[in-house]
């Protein structure tokens, strides 16, 4: 267990490199931590890498918006 | 005996302020086997896979409850049914899936193209749709007898261990055909 206070749960079944994916999501404009010790004001979340999967864990409820640019961060990863 | 019991206030002071390092915290909302450090709604990226020809034409709408395919075999692929209360019942579609451009690909094969999408597995779905059958407040659900619809969940009596996929609860009424708020356990 993950002693963080968190909002959502995202899993995706494949893996990706956390720096890369950092990068891609501040270039969205939201912070992706590696870490939840990591957190700061401005933090959208953090990334839990698994091998073969990963998952994001976001700090705040997630929005259809969110789902939107994950789903194009994850296009332009493939 | 004075520091005595200066020594013991501040003691007593810092056990209560320190005890409660731990949840539930008071007025945090403890749900079904979760703690409020927890994530409150889990999603997973899914691929969908229509069962037949007729569906490839339609992309899967969202609010659909899906089930686990046991056709791709790969814990990831989901498809539709119109089994009630199936047993691979997996959650609800966040948002509409598109059709796949092909369905001779592996799941890895598939990977970022567009018939992926998010699922809902854990936690409030606000707006599930149902079939045809209305369904009261704090009942079990499940698949439905059409095409991404929930239904009540009520005969858990079967012998058939293919019907005893439980969705989630209902949290309020829904009317036949409209949508009702369910707490999904299917993670």
């Amino acid at each position: 267990m993950t002693p963080f206070a968190m909002a959502d749960e995202l899993i995706i079944p494949f893996p990706c490199y956390p720096l890369n994916l950092q990068k891609l999501f501040l270039e969205q404009g939201r912070k992706l931590d590696l870490s939840g010790i990591d957190r700061t004001k401005d933090s959208w979340g953090f990334i839990e890498n698994r091998g073969g999967e990963f998952k994001l864990f976001s700090y705040y409820s997630v929005t259809k918006e969110d789902f939107k640019m994950i789903d194009n961060i994850i296009k332009e990863m493939e | 005996m004075k520091s005595i019991s200066i020594a013991l206030l501040v003691l007593f002071v810092a056990s209560v302020a320190f005890a409660d390092t731990g949840p539930p915290y008071a007025g945090d909302v403890m749900c079904n086997q979760k703690y409020p450090f927890q994530p409150h709604r889990t999603f997973r990226f899914v691929r969908w896979m229509p069962t037949t020809m007729f569906d490839i034409r339609e992309e899967l709408t969202a609010d659909s409850v899906v089930i686990w395919d046991t056709n791709s075999d790969d814990g990831v692929t989901v498809t539709t049914t119109t089994t009630s209360k199936d047993s691979r019942v997996a959650g609800v579609v966040v948002a509409a899936i598109r059709t796949p451009d092909s369905t001779n690909r592996t799941v890895t094969e598939d990977i970022g193209k567009r018939n992926w999408g998010w699922l809902q597995t854990y936690g409030l779905a606000d707006n599930v749709r149902l079939g045809l059958t209305a369904v009261v407040t704090n009942s079990y659900i499940g698949t439905g007898e059409s095409i991404g619809e929930a239904g009540p969940f009520l005969d858990v009596r079967t012998s058939d261990v293919t019907t005893r996929g439980v969705l989630g609860f209902s949290l309020n009424s829904g009317p036949l055909d409209g949508t009702v708020a369910v707490f999904l356990k299917c993670e």
